[in-house]
């Protein structure tokens, strides 16, 4: 186009633009006069002027971002690695490809920057701790964390395996991958997250974009603990909190929206949302979700709608629709409740139901109830704290119990051994030996308090007669002194009982010597009655005595099988007390083993064993081994129809059932043992407490909590009355205490929670599952009350303690871990 | 910095109507730009988008001797500044109109790498065709365009820099957008 026409051009351009758009038309026809091409190039222009959407300077303003992704990355070196290119940039940072720089490029890694500086030593060193118990997770399912340092500017960097595979969801979807295949898939994922729990680490930000599936189908992990490591509230910075809203909302948790302190329940609901999205294509909630506030509306509010009735008609899961229905629509729901505490206790159990599911077992996941639709429970309850504790409260407050329970179990058996064969051997030396011609001695052990008199008057006789009548039968003595000082023991006069026990001991050992079977008799004898007196130390050093003598005289033809059974089975609860479970295992195991060779009276106790052992797994949290004993222990007790024993094994099953989350069945065992305590030893009975006790932890995890206070206050009662042992009071209180914390009475609880701790403290060894559940209920409660700070060590004790004694998936075990990472989080946000 | 004083010099030298001073100016000022840019990048949060005015700015600042030099100066740095962010934005959407999308890794949990759309990608490209064009056609109104466009120039600014009234600077704009959009073929 040459000048002058150019200048022509927007002259009729200009002007025509300078007058009123209805006379433009004409304006342009008169001013190109003849000159159609001029008339057409204008209108052109104005046609284009008219539609023109350049704004002032749109450009511009994209070169900024534009320098920001190019600057930086080739060449750029990072500790000791070089940038390749910028791979991409999220919420929290921007991601390189990177190598080695001192080494050939073959080995690629991924270098996250943190764009956020460390601005005190304390952060710096929160960095590199926090990236130091990333670096120990080592799983294949997840990406392992390589290294990480702060580049020259200061700004901390992680650097970590670069990995190759595809988003889960597009995944499931380019192979058409059927539910068994998600749901297998998605179990690999929950394994992941289970181990990192285990080590005390949460995701945080689980979504698929952080869970690629490699071309060989095996799940990686990315950025676990990342959001964590890069979240400026574990730095002292604050008023930065609701910059860390998350930038894809859809999978964060109520309690992350909300700014709150996450836990593995957060997990858990992402964990929901993941599954939530590979069932149905879609994710759970419909509201708009553009706004903060509006993120909030959804997530917190907002019920998401079944699984099977949220598949579009036009969708490729509608496929999936039915097999959706009940249990898997039960399953997510349950993950993706808007309360903590109210979803799976742990991605474990979520895992689990998933199998149970396929095994066509029925489902632990309950239906919501409108209860809790409605009432949000979670607002009455806030205290995030007390969130983690249902279950626990559940499983480490039947912990208690046993603890106690079993000695009162173990003292009856003992009266009924006795009974059986001391008590006649006693009447047939009183009247043998020094002639006694009193009452006779009873013989039925139901009926022990009516002969109590009788017996004590006996043995205060023979006592004051073996002295001076037996001097010169030294070997009768000392078996007199055995026998006499066991009955004392039986009758609970322990003083009595430990006096003649001595004598006896000091007698045999002259007699006998130190490895005599009279001798280890004794010292079984005097292991026993300390242990009845809770002086589990003494007992426990008497049994180690008198245990290897009692295998070596097993082995012989004259000793009858059933004492070395009984021994071994007495020998595990001392074990037991002292805290060495795995030796009170290896005991009762072999107290079994002798079972097929004991005549079928002596075989019954051993039911006991079973009991005892079933309690044992219990107090390790391994549910499953109790199990099978428990039942077992019930349809013997109920076959031989013998009331105590089947009374405690009822509750024994009911607990375990309990810790398994059937509450209607661990409701109905328990009501019935405890009906059975009641009808054989009245109302007012210790053993009734005890019944009440574990009846309230039910109701208590069933979140009934009117029903469980007025059963522990009831339980409560009845000890002080019957002047029981201070643990097992202990144990009530402590039920009792974290009701009340439960129920936002923790100002209440704490005095009460702090006297159980210091009995249980005094009382049994320090790393027993009264003092773990004790401690643990103490930090409950001063978390509901915010104190943090000191909840927070209370709770990594109780949290260290139950680590050592319990198996890896114990539920109390999976509890306590939860509750620390909710204080921690809290305390460290303080 | 050591150049401080170069910069200054080219600027008013350039200003003064030396061409040539612009050829030296313009690697000096580009790498300033990348060099905040990469600073910016790594210690603000991502989300928090800095101003590319700002960084011009700060940019100035950094490299001229605000004591020695008119007022008009910081426009003429502008100026500069719109020619090296013509280039930046013109190199990276050549670079992404090469790039396969979907090649490289998949990996890492990102968001999508891409600073600006392939839409903005492709404009970007024909604005830049076009505006060469327009530049031979009528090299005032090419000016003009990219002081707005590139350099995120107000209409005032844009008049300082040229010389010429703010009016003309407005004309030419509303003519020079039209004709591109037309050249542009799409709306």
């Amino acid at each position: 186009m040459d000048p002058e026409r150019w200048r022509r051009l927007e002259e009729v351009f200009q002007a025509a633009l300078d007058c009123e758009p209805r006379q433009r038309a004409a304006l342009v026809d008169e001013a190109a006069g003849g000159d159609r091409l001029l008339r057409q190039e204008v209108l052109s222009l104005l046609a284009a002027h008219d539609r023109e959407t350049f704004t002032s300077a749109p450009a511009f303003e994209d070169a900024m971002r534009v320098l920001e992704a190019t600057s930086p990355s080739a060449g750029w070196r990072i500790g000791p690695y070089e940038v390749v290119q910028e791979i991409g940039r999220g919420g929290m940072g921007r991601v390189y490809l990177a190598a080695r720089a001192d080494e050939t490029f073959d080995k690629l890694v991924a270098i996250k920057v943190i764009p956020r500086g460390l601005d005190s030593d304390e952060a710096i060193h929160r960095f590199r701790s926090e990236r130091q118990i990333l670096a120990t997770l080592e799983h294949p399912n997840i990406t392992r964390l390589l290294d990480g340092g702060t580049t020259d500017d200061g700004l901390p960097y992680i650097v970590m395996e670069l990995v190759d595979g595809q988003p889960i969801d597009e995944y499931c979807q380019a192979r058409d991958l059927s539910i068994l295949e998600r749901l297998q898939l998605f179990q690999q994922v929950c394994a992941a997250v289970r181990y990192a729990h285990q080590n005390l680490v949460i995701h945080r930000d689980i979504k698929p974009r952080n869970v690629l599936v490699t071309e060989d189908g095996v799940p990686r992990l990315l950025d676990f603990g990342i959001a964590k490591l890069l979240d400026p509230t574990t730095a002292p910075s604050p008023g930065t909190v609701a910059a860390l809203r998350p930038l894809t909302p859809d999978f964060a948790s109520p309690e992350q929206v909300r700014g709150e302190p996450m836990t593995t329940a957060s997990d858990v609901y992402s964990l929901g949302v993941l599954l939530y999205v590979l069932l149905t294509g879609r994710r759970p909630y419909r509201g708009p979700m553009s706004s903060p506030a509006e993120i909030e509306q959804a997530i917190c509010e907002e019920e998401p709608e079944k699984p099977s009735v949220s598949v579009p008609d036009d969708s490729p899961h509608v496929k999936f629709r039915r097999r959706l229905e009940g249990d898997l629509d039960t399953i997510v729901l349950m993950a993706l409740r808007k309360e903590p505490q109210r979803r799976y206790a742990s991605v474990d159990q979520l895992s689990n139901d998933i199998g149970r599911h396929l095994a066509n077992l029925p489902v632990v996941a309950r239906r919501d109830t409108r209860r809790y639709r409605t009432a949000k429970f979670v607002r009455r309850n806030k205290i995030a704290v007390a969130a983690a504790g249902v279950v626990f409260v559940a499983v480490a407050g039947g912990v208690a119990a046993t603890i106690w329970q079993s000695r009162v179990v173990a003292r009856e058996r003992d009266i009924a051994r006795l009974e059986q064969a001391k008590a006649k051997r006693i009447n047939a030396f009183l009247q043998e030996m020094i002639g006694y011609s009193g009452q006779t001695v009873p013989g039925s052990p139901t009926r022990a308090k009516g002969h109590d008199a009788t017996v004590a008057d006996m043995l205060d006789d023979a006592a004051q007669r073996v002295e001076t009548e037996l001097a010169d039968q030294p070997e009768v003595k000392a078996e007199m002194l055995d026998t006499i000082g066991s009955t004392y023991s039986v009758l609970a006069k322990y003083d009595a009982s430990a006096r003649f026990l001595r004598e006896a001991y000091a007698l045999d050992l002259k007699l006998y010597g130190p490895d005599g079977r009279a001798t280890a008799s004794v010292m079984y004898q005097l292991a026993n009655l300390s242990y009845l007196t809770g002086d589990y130390t003494s007992a426990e050093s008497w049994i180690r005595k008198a245990l290897p003598i009692y295998r070596k005289e097993g082995t012989r033809p004259d000793f009858e099988l059933w004492r070395l059974s009984g021994m071994l089975s007495d020998a595990a609860f001392i074990m037991r007390a002292r805290g060495h479970l795995d030796e009170a295992e290896a005991l009762w195991l072999e107290s079994l083993s002798y079972g097929s060779r004991l005549d079928p009276k002596h075989r019954a106790v051993l039911v006991s064993d079973k009991t005892f052992l079933a309690q044992l797994y219990m107090d390790r949290g391994d549910v499953e081994r109790a199990e099978s004993l428990a039942v077992d222990a019930v349809q013997d007790l109920r076959a031989q129809g013998a009331p105590f024993g089947l009374a405690q094994a009822l509750i024994d099953l009911g607990n375990i059932r309990r810790a398994q989350h059937r509450y209607a069945e661990a409701e109905s065992l328990i009501e019935e043992g405890t009906a059975r305590y009641a009808r054989a030893q009245g109302e007012e009975h210790p053993n009734v407490a005890y019944g009440l006790m574990s009846l309230a932890t039910v109701h208590s995890a069933e979140e009934q909590y009117d029903r469980a206070e007025r059963e522990a206050r009831r339980a409560l009662a009845i000890t002080e009355q019957a002047s029981t042992s201070a643990v097992r009071q202990a144990a009530i209180v402590g039920v009792l205490g974290r009701i009340l914390t439960r129920t936002g009475r923790a100002a209440e609880a704490e005095p009460l929670l702090r006297q159980t701790l210091a009995t249980v403290e005094q009382k049994l060894p320090p790393h027993s599952n009264a003092t773990a559940s004790a401690l643990g209920a103490l930090g409950e409660c001063l978390a509901a009350e915010h104190r943090y700070g000191e909840a927070e060590p209370l709770l990594k004790e109780s949290y260290a303690i139950l680590r050592q004694l319990h198996v890896p998936q114990s539920p109390a075990l999976e509890e306590a871990r939860q509750r620390l990472l909710q204080v921690s989080a809290h305390a460290h946000q303080q | 910095m050591s150049g401080d004083g170069d910069i200054t010099r080219l600027l008013v030298d350039w200003s003064s109507g030396d061409e040539a001073a612009l050829t030296r100016l313009l690697p000096l000022v580009y790498d300033e730009l990348r060099r905040l840019a990469r600073s910016h990048m790594r210690h603000e949060r991502p989300d928090h988008l800095l101003q590319t005015t700002a960084l011009v700015h700060e940019a100035y600042l950094r490299l001229v001797d605000q004591k020695n030099v008119r007022w008009q100066t910081r426009a003429h740095f502008f100026a500069v500044a719109a020619q090296v962010m013509r280039h930046i934005l013109v190199d990276y959407a050549r670079g992404r109109g090469r790039e396969k999308r979907g090649g490289g890794h998949s990996n890492v949990s990102l968001h999508d790498a891409a600073a600006i759309s392939t839409e903005r990608v492709e404009e970007l490209l024909a604005v830049d065709a076009a505006l060469d064009n327009l530049a031979t056609l009528d090299p005032r109104k090419g000016r003009v365009f990219e002081l707005r466009y590139f350099g995120g120039m107000s209409v005032d600014e844009a008049a300082d820099v040229l010389n010429v009234s703010p009016a003309t600077v407005a004309r030419d704009w509303r003519m020079a957008k039209a004709w591109l959009r037309r050249e542009m073929g799409d709306g």
